[in-house]
């Protein structure tokens, strides 16, 4: 595999026909052989974004695409070196699995079995050995989108592209092509750029990742600063299950109509309206007469799903608090319970106006 | 009816020829006189893209004086040598190029004849390669589905499937899958007509017959090699004629654009001729 390369877009923005900027000018910059994914809900820019690095479309006038010191603003798709892998596995159906690696490969001057030989090692390398002279119409979805992946990586391309390449396939199967990709990566260090809509994708595979929203990024980090430390509401939101509850600021915590949410810092000042907000897998239930119990709540609903349970919790506030816990027991509608929060996992926000928009 | 396919124009402007080899002027305005006296004149002619050589608006104004003879309506879609925008000014008439913008998809359905045409742009600015849009599929599906009665033909510049010939698949449709998926639905998709080739290629495809069509002027060289040179070659200009009868379906002929020796008689009398 070539040495990695380093991609920077330079203020690159895509506005398509009818006038909506589909992306609003970015700056990104993704360092060689580090995977970075593209995250974000549909009409986030994150395609726009991936076809812009491809040579598929390219960025409105003052937009530069850099692949390490070469500026291929101009160079059309088939002259950057790019290897792709799509949702729909873009595959012939006309030709065995062989065939279609070797397609993308280029075989010129290469003997027969010095060719053969390379087929063999990217089949080993996506885990189809042996399956070289299958038809593609005989192959899973999974193998199909294995099959695309050799071909993409044939050509020994000088950076990765793949858009949504999981999103067809079913949960089981995803989750075990996920690992093989992320291994993958790995070994081969090459550059890669993945776009999903899907958060666990992004955190399982990403060394960075990049949120966006609306045509703009929201916030890049490593899947445990987005996770740990999102920068605004809309990325608290997309990310995980985050409770949110509203109170009064007072010294060392939030007052809540329910108890008390520890906030270290209340911004510094007491008296105020504020919002914490917490991941439903650090709160923790305790017993209602202990003196651990900050906050106390009714069990409106709960959801046994086998490696934990998830309840709803009304704590008087506008939303219910989410809760979930590893805890082997049964909890109740309508039983009274205690909670509490760790003061590391609660996160304030910087004041905001407030998006409208809300998701659990 | 007769539908006529002609493709790969290639026109230039100021009388300059194609790879300073090909006057694809004067080819594409054979081939207009040629189909204008046809026997059985077509009832219209599509044009599978490549409709000029660099995209400019002047290549375009030439192109636009040489189908003006044509004695049947025409319709355009973009190859990868043509430019949307320009296409679309050169053509304001043409009412189903209109877009929401000058870079949209140039795709539309054709009604006015007993077989429905339906065209794919498969354009990637710049690039010599096809790409096929995720909601293209979605808007081809859904015209289909609303008659699926009617015979149709696809028609779109990048053929959705490889040749054999290595320099030109190299610059083939990235993603034909997503066409196979859809057409395989619709059985009364007669044909998937492509240009792009330069030459009369036939292959099954998604459970119909999909083809390209021979140059107007030029050929690519005969090279079934995955290292072939990308080297074009004179052998005689051609176009299509997909012929549509109730019973008999969808039959398809090339034609070569010239004049030859000829028709001589196979019999004298009732005899054949010894």
């Amino acid at each position: 595999m070539n040495s990695s390369l380093s991609i920077k877009l330079r203020q690159c923005a895509k506005t398509f026909g009818n006038g909506a900027p589909a992306l609003e000018p970015i700056d990104l910059e993704i360092h060689p052989g580090e995977t970075l994914v593209l995250l974000g809900p549909s009409g986030c820019g994150k395609t726009t974004t991936l076809r812009l690095i491809a040579g598929l479309e390219f960025p409105d006038a003052g937009g530069h695409v850099l692949f390490g010191d070469d500026d291929v603003t101009d160079l059309p798709i088939e002259k950057r070196g790019v290897g792709m892998v799509f949702q729909n596995y873009a595959l012939f159906p006309n030709m065995t699995v062989g065939e279609n690696i070797a397609y993308g490969l280029k075989i010129r001057k290469m003997p027969a079995a010095e060719r053969a030989a390379r087929i063999d090692t990217l089949l080993e390398m996506v885990h189809l050995q042996g399956l070289g002279h299958r038809r593609i119409d005989q192959l899973s979805g999974g193998q199909k989108q294995r099959v695309a992946l050799a071909r993409a990586l044939a050509v020994e391309p000088r950076v990765l592209l793949l858009d949504e390449p999981l999103t067809a396939l079913d949960a089981k199967l995803r989750e075990t092509l996920r690992a093989d990709l992320n291994q993958l990566l790995r070994k081969l260090g090459i550059t890669a750029i993945y776009v999903t809509h899907d958060q666990g994708e992004a955190m399982a595979l990403g060394d960075r990742i990049v949120v966006m929203e609306r045509g703009k990024i929201a916030q890049i980090g490593t899947p445990q600063d987005i996770y740990y430390r999102p920068a605004s509401e809309f990325v608290a939101d997309f990310i995980g299950t985050m409770n949110r509850v509203s109170g009064v600021t007072r010294v060392g915590h939030l007052q809540i109509p329910a108890g008390i949410v520890p906030l270290a810092n209340a911004n510094g000042k007491a008296d105020q309206q504020a919002t914490a907000m917490f991941r439903p897998e650090d709160v923790e239930i305790v017993p209602l007469d202990t003196a651990g119990a900050e906050m106390f709540g009714d069990v409106m609903s709960t959801f046994f799903m086998g490696d934990r349970t998830r309840l709803l919790v009304d704590v008087g506030a506008d939303m219910p608090v989410i809760v979930e816990t590893r805890r082997r027991g049964v909890w109740h509608a309508g039983e009274r319970i205690g909670l509490r929060v760790p003061e590391h996992a609660v996160m304030q926000l910087p004041v905001q106006h407030f998006s409208g928009e809300t998701r659990s | 009816m007769i539908l006529c396919q002609i493709s790969d124009l290639h026109i230039k402007a100021q009388g300059k020829k194609s790879y300073r080899v090909v006057d694809t002027a004067e080819s594409l305005r054979r081939c207009v006189a040629q189909v204008n006296r046809l026997k059985q004149r077509p009832d219209a002619v599509v044009f599978t893209g490549d409709l000029v050589d660099f995209g400019l608006a002047d290549e375009y104004a030439v192109l636009r004086e040489l189908l003006a003879p044509l004695t049947m309506p025409y319709y355009l879609l973009p190859g990868n040598h043509d430019e949307r925008g320009a296409l679309r000014r050169a053509f304001p008439d043409h009412a189903y190029l209109r877009g929401s913008s000058d870079d949209a998809r140039i795709e539309y359905v054709i009604e006015d004849h007993p077989l429905r045409i339906v065209t794919l742009d498969t354009v990637i600015p710049r690039s010599s390669q096809g790409e096929l849009a995720a909601a293209s599929m979605d808007w081809l599906d859904k015209v289909l589905s609303e008659q699926p009665q009617r015979p149709t033909v696809i028609a779109m510049h990048h053929p959705p499937f490889t040749t054999g010939i290595g320099h030109m698949d190299d610059i083939g449709l990235i993603n034909p899958q997503l066409l196979e998926q859809v057409v395989r639905r619709h059985p009364q998709v007669e044909r998937v007509i492509c240009g792009h080739l330069h030459r009369s290629i036939q292959t099954r495809f998604g459970g119909t017959m999909a083809s390209t069509c021979p140059g107007v002027s030029h050929q690519v060289v005969l090279d079934l090699d995955p290292q072939a040179p990308s080297q074009f070659v004179m052998e005689p200009p051609g176009f299509q004629l997909h012929w549509w009868g109730e019973r008999t379906g969808l039959i398809s002929h090339t034609a070569y654009v010239g004049e030859f020796d000829g028709p001589y008689p196979f019999y004298d009398g009732d005899q054949l001729i010894d």
